[in-house]
C-alpha cells in the first residue's frame, strides 16, 4: 500500500518539472491532433515521434510518448462525432452514435458526453493501473534466467496467440523476428553470425530502425494505396455541453467503460477496440433505453469512450509489470526504453522506478491537460480533419526517416527501415502479425541470452531449466495459450469454410433460377 | 486477399526460413563453448518458420477448390469504396529508397524538394503551385528543426562547405 502511494505522490511531484511538463503538454497536443487525423493510429502517432525522444532525458521520454497515447485516444473520436469518420478503429461505434447526435444537431451533447467520458475513464484507470503494477514489482525476486526466459516465451505467444486471424501466420512472424536479432555478435561465444561481411552488420541491426519500419512505415505504405479525402464538411456545429441530468446517466456506462478498458487492455492484444465493444454491449443491456444505442445515445458513446481511454493504463500494466508488451504503440515504448539503457522486464520498476512515475505522471497528466485544452480542442480538430490526407502521409514518411537519421547520423539506418516497412507492408497485407515481429525483435536478444546463460546456471540440463516451478507454469500457460491459439484459428477458418459455400450454394441456385425461371 | 499471392508468400517465407537453417549450420561455433551454442537456436527457428510456412501453404491449397481466387482477408484491409493500387505504394516505397540511395552524394537540401514533389504526384497532387509550396515549405521547415534547433548532422552534399551549420 505504501508503494502504491508513494508511487501516486512521486508522479504527482514529477509534474512539477518543467521538461516533465513539457514533454506531457506537448505529447497530448500532438496525440490529440494525430488521433483526430483518421487512419493514424496509436501505433503510427508513436512511431513517428519515437526517434525524436532519443535527445531528452528517458523519464521525459517515457512521458512524452504515454502522454500521446493519452493524447490519440481523446482525439480519434473527435472526427468520429463531427465528421463521423473515426480516428482510429477503436472509435467506431462512438462514430456511429456520436455522428447520429452531430446530424440531429447536437454535435455539443456528443463531444461533452465524449469529452467526459474519455477523460474521466482515463483519469480512474490509471489509479487501477498503479494498483496492478506494484504488487508485480514485488515479484522480481523469484526472476532468474530462466523465469525471464519463460516470460518472454509467454510475452511472444500472447501477442502469436491472441492477434491475428491465423496463428501459424503469426508463429511465423514472430520467428522472422528472432532471425532479425540473430544478426551480429553471439551473446556467448562472441562470434559474428549473420553478418555477410557488411561492416554495419557486426554489431546487428539496430532495432529501432527495424520495430517502426515494420511498424509505422508498413502502415504509412499500405495507406498510400489509396487516395481520397478523410471527409466531406461537417453538417454544422451546435456546442451545447451536456446537463446535469445527462451527466448523471453517464455515470454508470462511465464506469462500466473504464472496467472492461482495464482489464481488457492488459490482455495482450484485447486493446481499446474490443474492450469498447465489450463495454458498449454491457452498457447496452443494463441501460433504461436500450434502444437509443446505434440511433445517438449518450450512453453509447460514455461507455465506449470510457472502455477505449482506460484500456490505455490497462495496456501498460503488462509493459510495465513484465515487460510484454500488449500493442504496438506499447511495443515502441519498449523499443524506447532499450534505446536508453534500460532493460524491460520484472526488474524495470525496480531498478528504474522514475520510469514508472513518469509513464504515471503522464497518465495524470496528459490527463489533466486535456481536460483544460481538450473542449476548445475539440472544434478547432475539425479543421485538422480538412487537411489533405495524402501530404499528411507523404510528411509523416519524411519525418520518420530523418528522424530515424538523427538517431545515429545513419543513413543505413533508414534504409533498414525501408525494408522493414517493406516487410511490413506485406506481413500487413496478408495477415502476418507485425506486433509479434516488432516484439521478438525488441526482446529477441534478451531470450536468447537468458535462455543460454540459464542453462549454464542449471549446468547444462534442460530438465533442470525447465522444471523451476515458475518457469514451468509460464511455459504452460504458454502452451495452453498456443492451443487456444491454434484452435481459435481452425474455427475461423471452418466459419469461412461453411459461410464460402453457403455462397457457392446461393451463387448456384440463383444461376438455376436465371436458367430455367418455369422450374 | 489473393490467395495466389498469399501462397507465393507462404513459400518465399518457407524457402527464406531453409535458407537460416543452412546458413545457421555452417555458422563458426567459437572459442568459448555453453550448452546451446551459436547455431542451435538459428536452426530451430528456421525450421519452426519453415514449418509455419508449410502448415499455412497447406491451408491455402486445401481452400484452393474455392473458385473465386479472393477469400477473405486476413491482413489489414483496404476503405471501402475507393479504388486501391499496389503500384502507387510500391512507387512511393521505391521514390524514398531511391533517395537513401542518393542522399549522401546530393544531401538533403538538393534532394528533398524533388523527392517531396515526385511523392505527391504519385499521391495526386498535381497542381503546380501546392506542389512547390508544400516541397519547398516543408524543406525550410525541416531544415529549421533537425539542423538549427536539434543540432543534427544531415548529410548537405556539395552545398555542405557553403552552409552555417
Amino acid at each position: 500500500m505504501g508503494l502504491f502511494f508513494s508511487t501516486l505522490g512521486n508522479a504527482t511531484s514529477m509534474l512539477a518539472d518543467p521538461n516533465m511538463l513539457l514533454a506531457i503538454t506537448v505529447g497530448s497536443l500532438i496525440g490529440c491532433i494525430a488521433g483526430a487525423l483518421p487512419g493514424i493510429t496509436t501505433t503510427l502517432a508513436v512511431g513517428v515521434a519515437l526517434p525524436f525522444t532519443f535527445t531528452i532525458q528517458p523519464e521525459a521520454a517515457v512521458a512524452f510518448l504515454v502522454a500521446i497515447t493519452v493524447g490519440v485516444n481523446y482525439g480519434n473520436s473527435i472526427p468520429a462525432v463531427l465528421v463521423g469518420v473515426p480516428g482510429t478503429p477503436a472509435a467506431v461505434l462512438t462514430a456511429i452514435d456520436g455522428y447520429k447526435l452531430h446530424q440531429k444537431g447536437n454535435s455539443g451533447l456528443a463531444l461533452g458526453a465524449q469529452y467526459i467520458a474519455a477523460l474521466t475513464g482515463q483519469f480512474i484507470s490509471t489509479f487501477f493501473f498503479v494498483a496492478a503494477v506494484v504488487p508485480l514489482s514485488q515479484l522480481l525476486y523469484i526472476f532468474l534466467a530462466p523465469e525471464l526466459w519463460a516470460l518472454m516465451l509467454m510475452g511472444f505467444v500472447a501477442i502469436i496467440s491472441l492477434t491475428g486471424k491465423n496463428v501459424f501466420k503469426g508463429l511465423v512472424a514472430a520467428g522472422l523476428g528472432l532471425v532479425v536479432t540473430f544478426v551480429g555478435r553471439d551473446p556467448v561465444a562472441l562470434t559474428g553470425r549473420f553478418t555477410f561481411d557488411i561492416p554495419e552488420l557486426r554489431s546487428g541491426l539496430a532495432t529501432v530502425p527495424v520495430v517502426i519500419g515494420v511498424l509505422a512505415i508498413s502502415e504509412l505504405i499500405r495507406s498510400c494505396r489509396q487516395v481520397y479525402g478523410w471527409h466531406e464538411a461537417s453538417a454544422g456545429y451546435s456546442g451545447r455541453f451536456p446537463n446535469r441530468k445527462q451527466i448523471r446517466r453517464m455515470l454508470k456506462p462511465i464506469g462500466i467503460g473504464t472496467f472492461w478498458g482495464t482489464v481488457t487492455g492488459a490482455i495482450p492484444g484485447g486493446g481499446g477496440t474490443s474492450s469498447s465493444f465489450i463495454a458498449y454491449q454491457q452498457a447496452k443491456m443494463v441501460s433504461k433505453s436500450p434502444e437509443e444505442f446505434g440511433n445517438g445515445s449518450v450512453e453509447g458513446i460514455a461507455a465506449n469512450e470510457a472502455a477505449q481511454n482506460a484500456s490505455q493504463s490497462g495496456e501498460m500494466v503488462p509493459t510495465f509489470g513484465f515487460g510484454i508488451p500488449a500493442s504496438g504503440s506499447m511495443v515502441l515504448l519498449l523499443a524506447a526504453l532499450t534505446v536508453h539503457g534500460l532493460v524491460p522486464g520484472p526488474l524495470l520498476i525496480r531498478e528504474t522506478p522514475e520510469m514508472l512515475y513518469a509513464a504515471t505522471s503522464a497518465l495524470f497528466g496528459g490527463t489533466l491537460v486535456l481536460v483544460v485544452v481538450g473542449w476548445p480542442l475539440a472544434r478547432m480538430m475539425l479543421k485538422v480533419v480538412l487537411l489533405d490526407r495524402s501530404v499528411v502521409l507523404i510528411m509523416a514518411l519524411l519525418l520518420s526517416m530523418v528522424g530515424v537519421y538523427a538517431l545515429r547520423n545513419s543513413i543505413f539506418d533508414i534504409g533498414v527501415m525501408l525494408v522493414f516497412g517493406l516487410v511490413g507492408y506485406f506481413m500487413l497485407r496478408y495477415g502476418y502479425s507485425t506486433a509479434a515481429f516488432a516484439l521478438t525483435v525488441t526482446l529477441g536478444s534478451d531470450f536468447e541470452s537468458y535462455l543460454r546463460h540459464g542453462l549454464l546456471l542449471a549446468d547444462g540440463s534442460f530438465t533442470e531449466f525447465i522444471t523451476r516451478p515458475v518457469t514451468a507454469t509460464l511455459v504452460v500457460i504458454s502452451i495452453l495459450l498456443l492451443l487456444h491459439g491454434v484452435l481459435s484459428t481452425v474455427r475461423q477458418s471452418r466459419r469461412m469454410a461453411k459461410s464460402r459455400m453457403e455462397r457457392e450454394i446461393e451463387k448456384t441456385r440463383a444461376k438455376t433460377e436465371v436458367e430455367s425461371p418455369t422450374a | 486477399m489473393d490467395q495466389r499471392k498469399d501462397l507465393a508468400l507462404a513459400v518465399a517465407i518457407a524457402f527464406s526460413g531453409m535458407a537460416v537453417v543452412v546458413l545457421a549450420l555452417q555458422l563458426p561455433l567459437g572459442r568459448v563453448r555453453d550448452p546451446v551454442g551459436p547455431r542451435t537456436l538459428p536452426a530451430l527457428i528456421g525450421g519452426l518458420i519453415v514449418l509455419g510456412a508449410v502448415v499455412v501453404a497447406l491451408r491455402i491449397l486445401r481452400r484452393w477448390r474455392s473458385v473465386e481466387n479472393t477469400v477473405e482477408a486476413e491482413g489489414t484491409e483496404d476503405t471501402e469504396g475507393f479504388p486501391a493500387s499496389t503500384l502507387r505504394a510500391m512507387s512511393v516505397w521505391a521514390a524514398l529508397f531511391v533517395y537513401v540511395l542518393l542522399l549522401r552524394p546530393l544531401g538533403f537540401l538538393i534532394l528533398t524538394p524533388p523527392l517531396l514533389a515526385v511523392l505527391l504526384w504519385i499521391m495526386a497532387v498535381r497542381r503546380p503551385v501546392p506542389l512547390v509550396a508544400i516541397s519547398a515549405l516543408t524543406v525550410v521547415a525541416l531544415y529549421l528543426l533537425f539542423v538549427t534547433l536539434l543540432h543534427v548532422r544531415l548529410p548537405m552534399g556539395p552545398l555542405q562547405p557553403y552552409l552555417p551549420f
